[in-house]
């Protein structure tokens, strides 16, 4: 019996040494996404990281779910006091200022050891060319499309316009928004976004029709008071200014407020990415198979290419973990369940083609778009250059500065930035 | 060797029987303090002298983070925007809580009711009440512009956070609606010590009761308004996460206070140098006023 216990007692604790071997190995790694804390993404995201861990069960990944609002200083602060997560999910208009404050690892020598350009050459290009700096790549792009405007099928068959051909020029686009609005009964023809927070990204798809943009393609000058950047500034602001058809009060209009209005039919077009489409059903289930996507009307079919990637921040210790979840979230069975369940387009050219997607008639506009996608600015100072467009924009829209004024004061203040 | 024993043995006796016992109390607050303010206070001005390359370079640049700040119209406009928001708030606390501070002093049945009533908003957090009041006062479904048109105040629903004066009235009277219940209730804990004797002596004189309150409550609640006006003011000054949630400093910049321009400079242009300059300023005008506050509320003290 003695022999017996002590057989028992040394088994254990044979087993607990081990467990403790095991344990031992087990790295852990932070995987910081705004995604993960919202509907439906974060479980999607949830679930794909369980499946990872079970495939690996040597990684623990921890889930910090930051909110979309902090994710730039919580990642900055953390990072510059040397605590920063293992992988981070970043918007593509951050990334170049996260290089330029050395905060981000370049992510070439795992591209390499992984096919190098066979690798890069699956996923769109304008996303890769985006976070391509100095030659080296600091992000892998996990979803991305471009924006589109979505219009109310039903209230344009109400103002006595057809649903099929909608507006293609600027001119159309006023006629057909006058049609629209009737104050009185507080409908309005287009939800602009003009918030502090969201205002310029939402806007350059109307340089980009209007065949300019912010900037020119090398980033040593902006465009914004060029002939055709005030032009597109004039026209954006005289739908509310000049024209009325835009509900009171855009410069206090974000991207929620706008889906709601929308929701709620007060508007019959606002501008948005893909996800837009999952939100408003979500919003209103009653307006399934009422809604519709058009190309931004103007002289160019082009409009703002947008999308978010993967990142390994530096000072992350476990580097090869990391790039470990980033392949992994991003295969594209992944990519394809992150579709179909969170409403975000797959960034891997194999999983677009796929026929779920390629099949979709609901999407043969966004294909378009995302084809003649430009991408948001990539620019490190893109921050603070990004506030004199909107200033430029609130004191057109608040009718302080004539659009010429606004648009010459902000292209003036950014070519300091620029000098500086 | 037996002289410093007992130099020692003084030193030992001092400290734990000594008047000097109180700074051992007081040390581990005062180790505590060093670690969680001096330190980063110390490291913001020292920052502030730099300009922050990347994550680990940075290069001296003297006082020119101090003079791009003094030369810049942002810093400027931000001042403006903050002194404006601080002086106006402070002011409108300290009427409408002298006000209702002097309504809860009256016996009337009910007012320990009214009491914790107007003291919710005070537990209510910045961002919470931001978020309330982005609300209430949104264009097209706040509850605001339908109470006001209904009570036939406005004919039509304003934007209210979308245009510039409309924006900076918004963020004041939010923000007094938070604050006001700490200014009342220090005011009222202040007329709850005025001798009731000095009351009936002005009645008895003749006084009536806008002079009882000139010549009574006010001289008696000096070092109250004194104390509670510099708190709200520093406050106020400092105030961050409900315009910024309310309004983001929009629109066109209006409600851009000193705080908002300092998250920005530091969390999206990255400018750690600058940011830490302006905060270096916006710490030596309030120190200052302050300081400059304290004397010429005092100076009459000394006087009497």
């Amino acid at each position: 019996m003695k022999k017996l216990v002590l057989f028992m007692m040394l088994s254990m604790l044979i087993v607990m040494m081990m467990t403790t071997i095991v344990f031992g190995q087990t790295t852990t790694i932070r995987f910081q996404d705004w995604r993960l804390a919202e509907e439906p993404a974060g479980p999607c995201l949830e679930e794909i990281v369980k499946n990872f861990e079970d495939e690996y069960p040597n990684i623990k990944v921890e889930l910090d779910a930051v909110s979309v609002n902090d994710k730039i200083d919580k990642f900055v602060t953390q990072t510059r006091g040397g605590n920063p997560p293992d992988v981070v999910r970043i918007l593509t208009t951050d990334v170049p200022g996260f290089v330029d404050m050395g905060l981000l690892n370049p992510l070439d020598e795992f591209v390499e050891a992984n096919g190098g350009k066979e690798l890069t050459n699956q996923y769109n290009q304008f996303l890769i060319n985006a976070m391509t700096i100095n030659d080296k790549l600091y992000g892998l792009p996990h979803e991305g499309d471009a924006l589109v405007i979505y219009y109310n099928t039903e209230i344009f068959e109400d103002a006595g316009l057809d649903p099929d051909n909608p507006p293609e020029t600027w001119e159309e686009f006023i006629d057909a928004s006058k049609a629209i609005t009737n104050s009185a009964e507080n409908r309005w023809a287009f939800g602009m976004l003009a918030h502090p927070s969201i205002a310029n990204i939402w806007m350059q798809s109307w340089y980009l029709a209007n065949d300019s943009n912010f900037f020119n393609e090398d980033y040593t000058d902006t465009l914004i008071d060029s002939k055709k950047g005030i032009e597109a500034l004039k026209f954006y602001t005289e739908l509310y200014t000049k024209h009325g058809v835009i509900p009171p009060g855009p410069t206090d209009v974000d991207y929620s407020a706008a889906l709601n209005l929308f929701a709620e039919e007060r508007v019959a077009m606002i501008v948005g990415p893909y996800a837009t489409y999952g939100g408003i059903f979500n919003a209103n289930p009653s307006l399934e198979g009422k809604v519709k996507m058009m190309l931004f009307p103007g002289e160019v079919k082009a409009s703002s290419g947008r999308g978010t990637v993967f990142s390994i921040p530096y000072g992350s210790k476990n580097t090869e973990a990391a790039w470990k979840l980033i392949q992994y979230i991003n295969k594209s069975e992944n990519q394809m369940k992150f579709y179909k369940e969170a409403s975000m387009l797959p960034t891997k050219i194999e999983v677009f083609e796929r026929e779920e997607i390629k099949n979709n008639p609901e999407l043969d506009v966004m294909k378009e778009a995302i084809n003649n996608a430009v991408s948001y600015p990539i620019y490190k100072n893109w921050n603070e250059a990004n506030r004199h467009i909107v200033d430029a924009l609130h004191a057109s829209l608040l009718e302080i500065k004539t659009p010429e004024e606004a648009s010459v004061d902000a292209a003036n203040e950014i070519r300091k930035i620029m000098e500086e | 060797m037996n002289v410093k024993y007992d130099k020692f043995k003084n030193i030992k006796r001092n400290i734990f029987k000594g008047k000097n016992i109180g700074y051992l109390f007081v040390l581990p607050t005062i180790v505590f303090l060093l670690i969680i303010m001096i330190f980063p206070l110390g490291y913001a001005a020292y920052i502030s002298f730099f300009e922050v390359l990347t994550h680990m370079e940075k290069r001296f640049v003297g006082f020119a983070n101090y003079l791009n700040a003094l030369t810049s119209i942002s810093f400027w406009n931000s001042l403006y925007v903050t002194l404006f928001f601080t002086v106006i708030s402070v002011i409108i606390h300290m009427i409408i809580g002298f006000y209702l501070a002097s309504m809860l002093s009256t016996k009337v049945k009910g007012s320990n009711i009214f009491r914790f009533l107007l003291l919710i908003p005070w537990m209510v957090s910045q961002v919470v009440t931001g978020v309330i009041w982005r609300w209430i006062l949104n264009a097209q479904y706040g509850v605001g512009n339908d109470i006001l048109v209904n009570l036939g105040v406005i004919d039509k629903y304003l934007p209210w956070l979308a245009e510039t004066t409309l924006a900076k009235i918004s963020i004041i009277t939010a923000y007094s609606w938070q604050c006001l219940p700490f200014v009342m209730i220090m005011l009222y804990a202040g007329m709850q010590t005025i001798p009731v004797q000095q009351y009936e002596a002005a009645k008895i004189d003749g006084a009536s009761k806008f002079q009882r309150m000139i010549y009574v409550t006010i001289p008696n609640l000096k070092h109250v308004i004194l104390v509670t006006s510099l708190m709200d003011f520093i406050w106020a000054f400092r105030c961050f996460d409900l315009p910024q949630i309310m309004t983001n400093g929009g629109p066109y910049r209006s409600t851009e206070l000193l705080s908002i321009y300092i998250y920005k400079n530091t969390f999206e242009y990255f400018k750690f140098g600058y940011a830490s300059a302006v905060s270096i300023l916006m710490l030596l005008m309030v120190l200052t006023f302050s300081i400059l506050y304290t004397n010429k509320m005092l100076s009459g003290d000394l006087n009497e």
